[in-house]
């Protein structure tokens, strides 16, 4: 396991490695330039090989760290000795970082870093390096040890049992092994429900039974490592029922897929839960999922029919678990397969060490089962391999957002070079075209950087098609959902986030849109109605078109139904789009029976919010009797606005550029004052508040009348603001940035963002603006 | 591993013996644990926000990362004056309620230098009567030449790093704002 936790802490250790030599560059003897930054950075040092790291390294940080600590306990400045040994120092560490990279042995740690310096007695006696820092790694090979000592007690004790198991996960100790799990099965159990949905139109689809089969097996795998036995146990017998069917001793059917899926669900809470825990929440509470029914059903069906009398559990639990039963012939091959485990996802090496195992059982099984899955396991395992390794590359998303981040800081950079005075008073050809060049390749990059975060809708689309089917199921209702446009891409972060806006407004298509089949057909429609789901690019974003053939909104009874909540006034003439955005107000509903799947009014608000949040806008275009379409208008991504640039006074705003729909410098007359306070301006007809920006900061501004200054009107929801400012300083594409704790509790700024010439500008938020 | 356990050991002791970091303030000296700086920047362009309290004096670009700056002389309610060429910013590392690592920066008149200090040169923070400032001293010593006044950084930024709203015009005045903070928990 080692290999997979190393590569975040070798970095961190690299590029502190890295910050080192800089700092080492500008230590002077005799001066404390440089002392608290190399102290800073052996800190973090610390810290990153705390987890896992070579020995050596370990060992010599602590003797860097002494050193320091003796420069402090001292004099205070650099000695000329400490300087020559934190040089000497650095270079063993290149070595030893080259050296840990290529899985090498290790150099030695030079004799005299022991206890620093030598002519400084120290209090703090800094251990000598090798024998000291023995403790880290022997850990790992008794815990192994531990682990499959209990893999084989609880692999034999869990045959008999069968009521509700709880798990209790060890977040402490197998936090990243937790973490890798459960990435991993989210994915799978998004694999196994798509290639059922598959199998439910053709049955006889061999391979996808051999997919869902090998994705059970894998999840079961990992569950297995990690001690999640209610896990492994349930993965295990719809597993079991799998191979049934593959070996054509049953026959796929709708009850079979019902229970698998319902199964999956199962394993789907278990996750979920895993992933909550992770994070932090409810962290220990043991994890229970009712299983039991599900198993007792999988048993049911596997023993009615196909094999012989032997009572279903007996048989399908030795299928192919092979450490039960090798556990009463030969204790070393349990051992080896139980090792052999815990390294079923990553490599090649498994496969034959899962084939010598499985050889010793394989006999002992043939006895009870002739069909064993053993042979067509480890070719399976083999597929899974090859099927990971064609292209591409798992990341951490933290990786991915440094180097996002990093990129828009070397566009700023790049550009500070570019707009210097100095340089630009410089006539130079070839610096001029050594700079366009520049400016060629960091826009490149960051286009490139930018595509990095970019994943393709397909994933969050595909979950709809089985959400689709079960609505149908309950509602009595005949649909089909078509997917458009699966391939396009969008910002990772808001694919996450659109998920839950989606499941909400497929279900109301489903539920309240699709009428039943037998209306269908008296108005002439075919009895099978369908949804569409659509992903395209658009106006320099995404839309997101979920469209239903269905009853379409009836804005009359909208209307009505507004007025009776009190939500619109009485007698108040609204657009037909403003009618069809009621529905986005909270508790809002026209649906007559309120169903167990929508209509409780709960739902659209937040689905409006949830858009909102991700800097999107709702619209709705229906035709009673024809359908009902809804756009979702999203950013390509979160990390980088388009933003206006604007002074007041001395300060600098950004305002996203999506929410300001014009700006214009207002001619005098066009500003009235209501009690000599509030100004309104009118806009094409329409009287807009007056939101001045500087005197609501507080901030001086140059224009003493609005004539003066520039009107930006920006718009959120329903409401409009023109913010009255001095001056548009220019567009530019901004890198939002958190500002930090600090000010997490205000709504006045979304963030901010360094500018050209290196200084952070605010991004105002304009749904806060639109507000006072 | 006696090595780890001796920095551990330095790190958890309540005691106040260590390393710590001198600068001005005015005609006074102060002093922090070496172990919360992460780094000493010059002055540089401060983006004010506004609506925060006075002593919240904005936001910088610390190599790309946007970090909150305060204003020491505000904070303790001391006199203000110009920053000349030799005021910096220090920037501290915090460790959030939530565990999570921010940075934030305060600005100083002048960085003194790094002293080393044991317990027994440390006197508790002599009693004033309640002035508000006092929770944020760890002690005094007159070590080294001159009182310095030991702060506790750590107390001083999570107060500021969990302002619960941005303050109405008017308000800003520091005791309202510890108080509001203190409702909030």
């Amino acid at each position: 396991m080692p290999s997979s936790i190393t590569p975040p802490t070798f970095s961190q250790v690299v590029e502190s490695h890295a910050q080192m030599a800089m700092e080492l560059a500008f230590v002077i003897p005799d001066q404390d330039t440089g002392l608290l930054p190399i102290n800073s950075i052996l800190m973090d040092l610390e810290d990153s090989v705390e987890q896992e790291a070579p020995t050596e390294v370990i060992s010599a940080v602590a003797v860097a760290r002494g050193w320091i600590n003796q420069i402090f306990d001292g004099s205070g400045k650099f000695s000329a000795e400490a300087i020559t040994n934190l040089t000497s120092w650095h270079e063993w560490m290149a070595q030893a970082l080259a050296a840990w990279e290529r899985e090498e042995a290790m150099p030695v740690l030079p004799a005299g870093w022991s206890a620093g310096t030598p002519t400084e007695t120290s209090a703090s006696p800094v251990p000598t390096p090798v024998s000291t820092p023995a403790p880290p790694v022997p850990p790992s090979a008794p815990v192994a040890a531990d682990s499959s000592a209990e893999a084989i007690n609880e692999g034999a004790s869990g045959e008999a049992e069968m009521e509700e198991k709880a798990i209790v996960l060890n977040l402490k100790d197998d936090a990243d092994l937790l973490h890798e799990f459960h990435g991993e099965s989210v994915e799978l159990l998004q694999n196994i429900e798509q290639g059922l949905l598959v199998l439910e139109e053709n049955p006889s689809d061999s391979n996808t039974i051999n997919s869902i089969f090998r994705a059970f097996h894998t999840f079961k795998g990992g569950a297995g490592f990690l001690h999640l036995h209610a896990l492994q146990d349930l993965a295990h017998d719809l597993e079991s029922l799998l191979d049934a069917v593959r070996q054509s001793k049953l026959q796929i059917n709708s009850a079979i897929i019902n229970i698998i899926l319902a199964g999956s669900d199962a394993l789907k809470n278990y996750t979920h839960e895993i992933g909550h825990q992770i994070n932090g929440f409810n962290a220990g509470d043991p994890i229970v999922v009712p299983t039991a029914r599900i198993i007792r059903h999988v048993k049911a069906i596997l023993s009615g029919e196909p094999l012989p009398d032997e009572s279903a559990a007996s048989v399908a639990k030795p299928v192919e678990a092979e450490v039960e039963v090798v556990v009463h012939q030969n204790t070393e091959c349990v051992s080896e397969a139980v090792d052999s485990a815990p390294v079923a996802e990553s490599t090649l090496a498994v496969s034959p060490s899962a084939e010598t195992s499985g050889t010793s059982p394989e006999k002992t099984l043939a006895k009870q089962v002739p069909l064993v899955t053993r042979p067509v396991e480890g070719k399976g395992k083999q597929v899974a391999v090859t099927e990971s390794a064609s292209g591409f590359v798992k990341l951490e998303t933290w990786k991915l957002d440094a180097l996002v981040d990093l990129v828009g800081e070397l566009v700023i950079a790049q550009s500070m070079v570019v707009q210097d005075p100095d340089v630009q008073t410089l006539e130079s050809r070839t610096l001029a075209r050594s700079l366009r060049q520049l400016s060629r390749t960091t826009s490149e990059l960051q286009r490139n950087a930018m595509s990095l975060r970019m994943v393709p809708v397909r994933a969050a689309f595909q979950k709809m098609t089985r959400l689709v089917r079960d609505v149908g199921v309950q509602t009595g209702k005949q649909v089909q959902l078509i997917l458009e446009g699966e391939d396009t891409e969008l910002d990772r972060n808001i694919v996450e986030k659109l998920g839950d806006p989606l499941v909400h407004m497929i279900r109301n298509a489903v539920d309240h849109g699709i009428e039943m089949p037998e209306e269908r057909e008296a108005k002439g429609k075919a009895r099978l109605g369908t949804v569409r789901l659509s992903a395209s690019h658009q106006r320099g974003g995404i839309l997101i078109r979920i469209q239903d053939d269905g009853k379409g909104l009836n804005a009359e009874k909208l209307l009505a139904q507004g007025i009776k909540r009190g939500i619109v006034k009485e007698g108040a003439e609204l657009s037909e789009s403003e009618i069809f955005s009621l529905i986005f107000e909270p508790g809002f509903s026209t649906a007559e029976i309120v169903s167990d799947l929508s209509g409780r009014g709960v739902g659209m608000d937040v689905v409006k919010r949830n858009i909102e949040s991700l800097r999107g806008k709702v619209e709705i275009h229906s035709v009673i009797g024809e359908g009902s379409t809804f756009n979702i208008l999203l950013p390509l991504t979160l990390a980088i606005i388009d933003g206006m640039l604007v002074g007041v006074g001395g300060e600098r705003f950004i305002i996203p550029t999506i929410s300001v729909r014009e700006s214009f410098r207002p001619r005098p007359g066009m500003v009235s004052t209501i009690h000599e306070k509030g100004a309104i301006v009118s806009v094409r007809g329409k009287q807009t508040p007056v939101l001045p920006l500087g005197k609501y900061l507080g901030i001086p501004t140059k224009a003493a009348t609005p004539e003066e200054g520039i009107m930006i009107v920006v718009e959120s929801g329903d409401a409009s603001r023109a913010i009255l400012v001095d001056e548009l300083i220019g567009k530019q594409e901004v890198v939002i940035k958190s500002l930090g704790e600090t000010f997490k509790d205000q709504n006045l700024l979304a963030g901010g963002a360094v500018l050209g010439d290196g200084s952070v500008g605010l991004i105002l938020d304009v749904d806060t603006l639109v507000k006072l | 591993m006696s090595t780890t356990t001796l920095a551990v050991a330095t790190k958890d002791q309540p005691t106040k013996t260590g390393r710590y970091l001198t600068f001005s303030l005015g005609k006074e000296s102060y002093g922090i644990p070496v172990l919360n700086v992460r780094e000493i920047i010059r002055l540089c362009p401060i983006t004010p926000v506004p609506k925060m309290p006075t002593h919240i004096k904005g936001v910088i670009n610390l190599r790309g990362t946007v970090i909150a700056v305060l204003d020491l002389r505000a904070k303790f309610q001391l006199s203000q004056a110009d920053y000349n060429d030799r005021a910096c910013i220090i920037v501290v590392q915090l460790i959030g309620a939530n565990g999570v690592k921010t940075n934030m920066g305060a600005i100083v008149d002048a960085v003194e230098e790094v002293v080393n200090l044991n317990e027994a040169a440390i006197e508790p923070a002599p009693d004033f009567g309640g002035s508000p400032n006092s929770e944020y001293i760890l002690g005094v010593t007159t070590a080294e030449g001159g009182v310095k006044t030991l702060l506790d950084i750590e107390k001083i930024f999570l107060d500021d790093a969990s302002i619960t709203r941005s303050l109405p015009e008017g308000a800003p005045k520091l005791a309202d704002a510890q108080s509001a903070t203190v409702k909030s928990h």
